[in-house]
């Protein structure tokens, strides 16, 4: 019955090989190969012998990297404009996750280009949105791809809030009541954070609210549940400041960060982590209303300044996914080792998921991905995409 | 009289000036781009090569045993690559408005439209677009007259390379019609033409044998076989003359197709209607699946900017993926790529766009040659660009690295031997790139010699990321 059951497992022992291994945290491999087996990584290593019956792929000039990881991403979110409750502007004590369908052509699409991992967060047009879901984009049954729920909490500052959403727009002549009155300015978006925070304050030290939407900010007031905050033009990082240490809480995670090259020093001494992107030189929508002074390096700036990074493609159509932000990070001055980890580890880490994604280490899930060439370069595609261990895409046969 | 005399010399200080500024383009100029890799698609790469320019075209390319002449400037490329200017075979942007309200407007040319101070020309040099033709988009039914131009320039005067290229025909609907009018305002345009090219004709018999002093002697049909030939173009209107051209095989067409469905009755449409021989085939959608009557009509396509179709299978609910350009590549057929200045993804660059076809598998010089040769043979103007070649265009790219390498710069453009573009003097993309030291990023970067005063603080090259003219109307980006 043993024999049985080894064997089974080494006919499912699943080998990658390549001229170059990214290891996720920095560390890069010249050659090597990363043995699979039950849904994680059994061995990485530059001469491994190989298991008797194992599935070798190879791309001796290409490279192996961990499952690429967006950890701001709108993919498979099923409503179909807005996933911002408009019954309250403070809603996170929704969950993202029930506005996604995971069975979404999306996933598999992002999946081909590398990215085995994404975070749904709160929709923009909320002051504090639903929390965010980390989802991994293919593998098993759908409902099974859930990795984490109620991650992180996200505040919004600029225009989004006031200005998008069906209630913002009244009809002529329609009148503005309780059901329709929402913040029209960045000073009402501040008021509703400052209102909703000040509920939670009595609560910090101790006790549980009733209302459902306090409970979860005395969270954030407590360092359990951290927040987001997506701010794009350097004045609204700015808000986030001071809005943040109005109530005490030290660090958040600064989310889009377009113009974040005029605020290096305030990031760095404060410590604060960006999820950066997408790289856009003429940004349109809403991030073009708030942007006046797009710099392409900031990737580069922003981790030369020892700000930790990582590289999102945000809501942008799939062409434009991290393999395409990566690549223009690379080009506009960014190492391309930091761009891997900006894409693997770093997110895997602001995700709490440092112990399972984003790594390429013994245990760890075993989400990788063979490229034909090096990564980040355009003529590159992912040739073999691996998530938990299951070939989600093989382009070596084609 | 002091003073008279030193009008007297300013004005010939003036007048020598002025002859010399006139004089400068007779005077023979040129230039020797020297010591770089040259590549040009379906040719043999040169190692350590010279190319020479005189007067704006290319009149020798050799190895380092060319013979330079004494008074040509010689340029020191060497560690570079040079590349033959990028060839864009369809846009409507650079235009105010890409299509008119009306659906039948042959008699509009974009000669009249054509904004020489649009971003999208600055940005198309930045990504090394040298030629581009400007025409309608597909958001019509018959659109007016194409135009290809040079980037650069203060007037279209300046900038045109040919003019009158091509008339549109959309073979898609245009916004507010469906495809019955579409079509059926389409044979409603050529029968009138015809009609009224058979009532011209028997009007110019009449009006001959007036002038010969003699009877009507055939019937109405007779005359009007004879009287054609009697009707020259300056007897038709812009919009009868520009249709006459069209259907006499004097006019090439780019005939927009939205959908597979359009695909077959476009080609006969074409031929019936005489334009076959000289259509390019602008194709959107789901077209690709009528490869097989795109191939027995032998045209050449164009495709782009959106380089990917997926649509839901309706028994699996599956997506399926279709890389548009794999499908002609396949079958043989040539294709020009093209890219969106106003994407917001890797469909903005042109030579991104090459790459992604090798990414998926396309070979080499068809990738590159749909940016360069075969876009320019789709122009009709294969003999001057697209290639570095003798007697051809000095139409040129001097790159850090091989075109497709994703760290790869574009340094200078030449267009007709004249440098229209240094990196080193882009002053909006060092804005765009404000902060990033010299010293970081690629290799190649760190061997462009530091030597020349301004090359060490020569910021990365743009390519993709550029700010963009205003967002088209073009229903050929859906």
């Amino acid at each position: 019955v043993f024999a049985l059951a080894s064997l089974a497992a080494a006919g499912d022992t699943l080998v990658l090989k390549a001229g170059k291994v990214y290891l996720g945290d920095g560390t890069v491999l010249e050659g090597g190969a990363v043995v699979v087996a039950d849904g994680r990584i059994a061995a990485i290593g530059p001469n491994l012998p190989i298991p008797e019956g194992a599935r070798v792929l190879e791309a001796p000039d290409g490279c192996v990297t961990p499952g690429l990881i967006d950890a701001n991403s709108t993919v498979g979110i099923a409503e179909p404009s807005s996933w911002a409750e408009h019954a309250s502007e403070v809603i996170p004590y929704l969950h993202t996750l029930d506005a996604v369908d995971l069975t979404d052509e999306g996933f598999a699409r992002v999946a081909r280009q590398g990215v085995t991992t994404v975070y749904l967060g709160g929709d923009p047009a909320s002051v504090i949105g639903s929390t965010g879901v980390v989802v991994k984009t293919g593998g098993g049954a759908p409902w099974n791809r859930v990795v984490l729920d109620g991650v992180h909490i996200k505040l919004t500052i600029g225009n989004e809030p006031s200005m998008r959403g069906t209630y913002n727009r009244l009809p002529r002549g329609g009148r503005s009541d309780f059901l329709t009155r929402r913040p029209a300015t960045r000073m009402g978006v501040a008021f509703v954070f400052r209102m909703a925070m000040f509920d939670a304050l009595p609560y910090a030290a101790e006790g549980t609210p009733e209302d459902p939407a306090t409970r979860e900010l005395v969270r954030v007031l407590r360092g359990e549940l951290p927040l987001r905050v997506q701010a794009r033009s350097v004045h609204d990082i700015l808000t986030a400041f001071r809005l943040t240490r109005e109530f005490g809480i030290e660090r958040f995670i600064l989310e889009e960060g377009i113009e974040a090259a005029r605020c290096l020093d305030e990031l760095r001494a404060a410590r604060i982590p960006v999820i950066y992107g997408p790289i856009e030189a003429t940004p349109t929508g809403y991030r073009g209303r708030e942007i006046e002074r797009p710099n392409l390096s900031t990737p580069h700036l922003l981790q030369e300044a020892g700000v930790p990074l990582a590289l999102s493609a945000g809501d942008l159509p799939d062409e434009a996914a991290l393999p395409w932000q990566g690549f223009l990070a690379v080009r506009y001055g960014l190492a391309r080792d930091e761009a891997v980890k900006a894409t693997t580890s770093t997110p895997a880490r602001l995700l709490g998921l440092e112990d399972r994604i984003g790594t390429l280490a013994v245990g760890r899930d075993a989400d990788v991905v063979l490229w034909s060439g090096e990564i980040f370069e355009p003529t590159t595609r992912a040739e073999v995409v691996v998530i938990g261990g299951e070939i989600v895409h093989d382009g070596t046969n084609r | 009289m002091r003073n008279a005399r030193a009008g007297f010399a300013a004005w010939i200080a003036t007048v020598a000036l002025l002859l010399l500024v006139a004089a400068a383009p007779a005077a023979a100029q040129k230039v020797a781009l020297q010591g770089a890799r040259i590549l040009s698609v379906g040719r043999d790469a040169i190692d350590n090569g010279t190319v020479l320019i005189e007067n704006g075209k290319i009149t020798a390319i050799g190895g380092p045993d060319l013979e330079i002449p004494f008074d040509a400037d010689v340029v020191d490329v060497s560690g570079k690559t040079l590349f033959p200017g990028l060839v864009l075979a369809h846009t409507s942007a650079g235009m105010d408005i890409p299509n008119e309200n009306i659906p039948v407007t042959p008699f509009v040319d974009v000669y009249d439209s054509i904004d020489p101070s649009s971003f999208f020309f600055e940005d198309s040099l930045r990504g090394g677009v040298t030629t581009i033709h400007v025409i309608q988009g597909n958001n019509t039914v018959i659109g007016g007259l194409g135009r290809v131009v040079h980037p650069i320039g203060l007037m279209v005067e300046e900038m045109t390379v040919k003019p009158e290229t091509a008339l549109k025909v959309s073979m898609g609907p245009k916004s507010g019609f469906d495809t019955m009018v579409q079509t059926a305002t389409l044979r409603e345009t050529f029968a009138e033409l015809q009609d009224y090219l058979e009532r011209l004709a028997e009007k110019k018999y009449e009006e001959k044998l007036e002038e010969d002093e003699k009877e009507i002697d055939v019937l109405p049909d007779e005359a009007r076989k004879l009287g054609r030939e009697m009707v020259k173009d300056d007897d038709l209107d812009d919009k009868h003359r520009n249709l006459t051209r069209l259907v006499e095989g004097r006019l090439p067409a780019f005939v927009y197709c939205g959908k597979a469905m359009d695909v077959p009755w476009a080609i006969q449409f074409a031929e019936s209607h005489g334009f076959l021989g000289r259509a390019i085939f602008v194709l959107g959608g789901d077209t690709f699946k009528a490869v097989g009557p795109l191939k027995e009509a032998g045209r050449p396509v164009v495709i782009g900017p959106n380089l990917i179709h997926r649509e839901k299978d309706p028994l699996t609910g599956k997506d399926r993926e279709t890389f548009i350009p794999d499908v002609f590549a396949k079958a043989e057929i040539p294709f020009a790529l093209l890219a969106d200045p106003g994407a917001r993804s890797a469909e903005r660059d042109l030579l991104y766009q090459a790459a992604r076809c090798v990414r998926e598998g396309i070979p080499r010089d068809v990738a590159l040659g749909a940016v360069t040769t075969t876009a320019a043979s789709i122009l009709e103007l294969s003999d001057r660009f697209g290639a570095i070649e003798e007697g051809k265009d000095a139409d040129l790219l001097v790159l850090t690295g091989d075109p497709l390498e994703g760290s790869t710069r574009i340094e200078k453009v030449y267009i007709s031997g004249r440098l229209a573009y240094d990196l080193a003097e882009d002053v909006r993309l060092k804005e765009l790139l404000e902060g990033l030291k010299p010293d970081t990023g690629t290799a190649d970067s760190a061997a462009t010699k530091p030597a020349e005063e301004g090359e060490g603080k020569a910021p990365e090259s743009p390519k993709a990321d550029e700010p963009k003219p205003e967002n088209k109307t073009d229903n050929s980006e859906e």
